[in-house]
């Protein structure tokens, strides 16, 4: 019908332009970006492999992938053990379960940069809170943020406290999934409620776990509010992440070239984790 | 007995979550010498640390500024983003399917890709320090239109129908006959556009140098970066926040259900 | 009011052909009913009158005007939903008024309209609820209720009861019938149930694969039809074909199939073109069928192996010569399943059929 075109074209015009400009462009241009040097003042170069050999070099973008790494080594399994535990104690009749839901659920919908505030004053080593709380049980002051060992596990501490809420959710939504007749026929063979846990309900949470290990570890590598509020990057560049150190060639050195080429081998690398992750996770479904 | 040994330890969770924002709370009123007491009671409450706050930099036009750019881009991806998906559900025209494509492409490439690019892209449009940057960029989304897209696709076809033999054109169909129909979608929409263009950071700190138009996370950012780790600097800071955070808590006390179903259903996160 | 009339009509969709050669006048206040199976584009038909699909050539009109390639709103038609299409949100008075307020239709003008069709159609009750707290027959009444204010040049039924229980169904039959006889408007009624096609309809169209096979007064189709296809889809239970070959005998003519020899002895017999020996497909409708006290001349001897009492009707499933046959007779005493009996028949109501579907009848009926 010539009028349901013209209606649609007209509508989708907008977001048509919009796409052009604000979603494929970039994605091509991305690409264009890593063989230029440009500081955004002066005219672009070309600067050929430079960015990329660069990068092969740069100690500390290698830095910065291997303190994501020690992110997610904490982070994943934190996430994953604390998610699941909130989630199986939610599942149940309880009295006012909304509200234990939505307790838990609550950093999730504050701002990084309030939670972020928020937890440099936790984690202040003379006036803050988990250092007096320690201070009562006679526990010596921690430098959560100073010592380089312990900085970058303390902000996986904290992203875990602030997304956990949302894992906790899609995890009872998968234990209220589970029917009730698996648990029955296990519990007729004898197992205890440990066994009846992990052969059956841990094995149906396949889905959920596979989504909370592919959204924390995309979380995991677009770090950036919070070792730029709480570290700058420090202890000895310990929390210095990939996309703070981007941020940085970007605004700071307007390094516009090398900047999309950082982006670019984080979203290849991002990419290539993710599809690893799904082969392992998938793999040992079928184990 | 274990059930209420299991509401303890139930109870002692829950204060995870909650006892950091009380206290967060709690200290904004305190004086330098109390900050570092766990109590939530103030000996002597004071305002100082919100006047100090609002002395130093441009909160309240902050979050004027907050207002105005999570509002627009709220509105303009409910308003042009379900009149796409309405396109791209229901009617026919030549390039549907491409668009379809593209939609579903886009959200598969990761943020962090076309960030850079995206932040040359304001710059040669000489759009830095302008609203235009906060707000355009984020005008569309791709989530938001699928979603939306699958949800008009189930609205029957008949009403369609009925409505264009009644004389409707197709804009009156999506504002008076799908939205009646798709308040779950567009409250869920509306809920995750509002909240991620609300607590954005990262593109604002890109593209806005001038204090006077800085969005609240920004200018709290650039705030608690500036000033020391002191007691009082502490308290000023936190007091900022609330700035930030109260309007949130109010919301997601009422509609808390909403808020935990539309960011848990699309996998999006504050 | 005003007449409709469909010239070549064609409608592809993509490389599929869903309507082919598509001709119908339907006069001013005739009902006419659209019949087939699924996908045999009688909707498409329907909706391409609507503007709802566009028409890939041909032209329609409506009274004098060509509305080939008008949008909906301009052919000032009316039509009613298989789901009724009510819009969830309004009361069923909004739903009727939407219509005419969008056209600008003054308010008394409007108010007169909906007592009218709430008196015709009995709506008071439930006026003033929400489709989800209406029964689906008081929402179909409200969907007929909308299409009638309207006062359009033309009606069109897209299978407005296949949602209705069956008792449900009779009922509104009826009521569409009264109502559509009383505004005396044009209607266009598209439904696969050949009941609705016979007691509705002024016409039948009978369409099979995007053609028409038949036009005509329910009655005439349904007793000569021009074809196998029609002869099979008209009339429940389907009418009994039994393939074979006519041969001339001494006294007559004899349809021959298998061991089974039926002696054409009616006036209805096959068109004189057709010579002995040659391939036909024997049609008799089951309520021809009767049993007979004793085998005897003419007679089908079989074996009963079910009888369904329905009531005033039973059907009798009969075996003859490996084929199953079915007689509509009126109930009684039957015989008991697996027993023989004799089948007679009504020779002055058989149908005839080329192998190619047509009908062979030759006495002015076809």
């Amino acid at each position: 019908m010539h009028a349901e075109a013209r209606s649609g074209l007209f509508l989708t015009a907008p977001y048509a332009v919009f796409l052009l400009l604000f979603s494929l462009f970039p994605i091509g241009f991305s690409v264009v970006l890593v063989v230029l040097k440009w500081d955004l003042v002066t005219a672009p170069s070309f600067a050929g492999l430079d960015n990329v050999q660069h990068l092969m070099a740069d100690a500390r973008f290698w830095q910065a992938l291997v303190n994501t790494l020690v992110f997610l080594a904490v982070h994943l399994p934190l996430q994953i053990i604390v998610a699941l535990t909130l989630a199986w104690a939610l599942d149940r009749p309880l009295l006012l379960r909304a509200f234990w839901r939505a307790a838990f659920f609550l950093p999730v919908v504050i701002s990084g940069a309030v939670v972020t505030i928020l937890w440099s004053a936790l984690y202040a080593t003379d006036v803050g809170l988990i250092n007096g709380l320690l201070a009562r049980l006679d526990l010596g002051p921690v430098p959560w943020l100073t010592d380089p060992a312990i900085a970058m596990p303390a902000i996986a501490i904290m992203a875990t406290w602030k997304n956990v809420g949302f894992y906790v959710v899609i995890y009872l939504a998968g234990l209220q999934s589970v029917p009730r007749s698996c648990h029955e026929a296990i519990e007729l063979e004898g197992a205890t409620a440990w066994q009846s846990f992990l052969h059956v309900t841990l094995p149906l949470l396949k889905p959920q776990t596979l989504l909370v290990v592919t959204l924390s570890t995309i979380n995991g590598f677009q770090l950036f509010i919070e070792p730029y509020v709480l570290t700058g990057g420090g202890p000895l560049r310990r929390t210095l992440s990939v996309v703070l150190y981007m941020y940085r060639n970007a605004f700071s050195y307007q390094k516009m070239g090398y900047a999309a080429t950082l982006g670019l081998a984080l979203a290849l690398i991002i990419a290539a984790v993710l599809v690893v992750q799904r082969r392992v996770i998938g793999s040992a479904e079928e184990s | 007995m274990r059930r209420a040994a299991f509401y303890v330890v139930l109870a002692v969770a829950a204060a995870t979550f909650l006892y950091p924002f009380l206290w967060m709370a709690a200290t904004t009123f305190k004086s330098p010498a109390e900050v570092g007491a766990l109590s939530l009671l103030p000996d002597q409450p004071t305002l100082d640390n919100y006047r100090l706050m609002w002395a130093r930099a441009p909160f309240g036009r902050a979050l004027l500024n907050s207002m105005l750019v999570a509002t627009s881009v709220t509105l303009s991806v409910l308003v042009f983003g379900s009149a796409a998906a309405y396109s791209l559900a229901r009617l026919r025209f030549p390039g549907r399917g491409i668009l379809n494509a593209v939609t579903v492409a886009v959200l598969l490439v990761p943020a962090q890709l076309t960030l850079i690019p995206m932040y040359t892209l304001i710059v040669q449009l000489g759009w830095v320090d302008s609203y235009a940057a906060l707000i355009v960029p984020f005008a569309f989304n791709a989530t938001a239109i699928l979603i939306l897209r699958q949800f008009f696709l189930q609205v029957p076809r008949s009403l369609i129908d009925s409505a264009r033999l009644d004389g409707m054109g197709e804009l009156r169909i999506l504002f008076t006959v799908f939205w009646p129909l798709s308040k779950a979608p567009l409250a869920m929409v509306g809920i995750i556009t509002f909240m991620g263009a609300w607590n954005e950071v990262l593109w604002p700190l890109l593209v806005v140098r001038d204090e006077q138009l800085m969005t609240l996370p920004q200018l709290l950012t650039v705030f608690s970066l500036g000033g020391g780790a002191g007691p009082r600097q502490l308290a000023t800071k936190l007091a900022a926040a609330m700035v930030l955070v109260v309007p949130v808590v109010v919301a997601y006390t009422f509609l808390q259900r909403y808020f935990i179903e539309s960011m848990a259903s699309t996998g999006i996160k504050g | 009011m005003a007449n409709v009339s469909f010239e070549h009509v064609r409608k592809d969709f993509g490389t599929a052909t869903v309507v082919q050669d598509f001709d119908l006048q339907v006069s001013d206040g005739e009902l006419v009913v659209l019949v087939g199976g699924s996908g045999c584009g009688k909707s498409t038909i329907l909706r391409m009158l609507a503007g709802l699909e566009s028409v890939t050539s041909g032209t329609v009109r409506i009274g004098e005007r060509e509305v080939t390639h008008l949008p909906p709103r301009e052919r000032d038609v009316a039509m009613v939903f298989q789901d009724y299409a009510l819009y969830p949100h309004l009361t069923g008075r909004q739903n009727i008024s939407l219509g005419l307020r969008l056209r600008k239709v003054p308010k008394a003008e409007i108010d007169r309209r909906e007592l009218w069709a709430a008196d015709i159609l009995e709506l008071d009750p439930f006026l003033d609820r929400k489709p989800k707290h209406m029964s689906g027959g008081q929402r179909q009444r409200i969907a007929m209720g909308r299409a009638m204010v309207r006062e359009p040049a033309v009606f069109l039924f897209d299978e407005p009861l296949s949602n209705l229980d069956a008792h449900l169904r009779g009922q509104m039959r009826h009521e569409i019938a009264r109502m559509q006889r009383r505004v005396g408007t044009t209607a266009l009624y598209v439904t696969h149930d050949q009941m609705e096609a016979m007691t509705l309809g002024d016409r039948l169209v009978v369409l099979d694969g995007g053609r028409i096979q038949q036009v005509g007064r329910p009655i005439d189709v349904y007793g000569a039809p021009a074809n196998k296809f029609v002869a099979g889809f008209i009339g429940t239970p389907s009418m009994n074909f039994l393939d074979g070959r006519l041969e001339r005998e001494r006294d007559g003519l004899v349809f021959v199939c298998d061991t089974l020899r039926i002696p054409l002895l009616g006036e209805r017999r096959p068109d004189p073109t057709v010579h002995s020996g040659e391939a036909v497909t024997l049609g008799i409708r089951p309520e021809d069928l009767a049993l007979a006290g004793a085998a005897g001349m003419g007679t089908i001897p079989g074996n009963l192996f079910l009888a369904e009492v329905l009531g005033a009707t039973t059907h009798l499933y009969v075996e003859v010569g490996g084929r199953r046959l079915i007689a509509a007779v009126p109930s009684g005493p039957a015989p008991p399943p697996g027993g023989v009996v004799s089948l007679s028949i009504d020779h002055s109501r058989l149908h005839f059929f080329a192998p190619d579907g047509s009908s062979l009848l030759h006495d002015g009926h076809a």
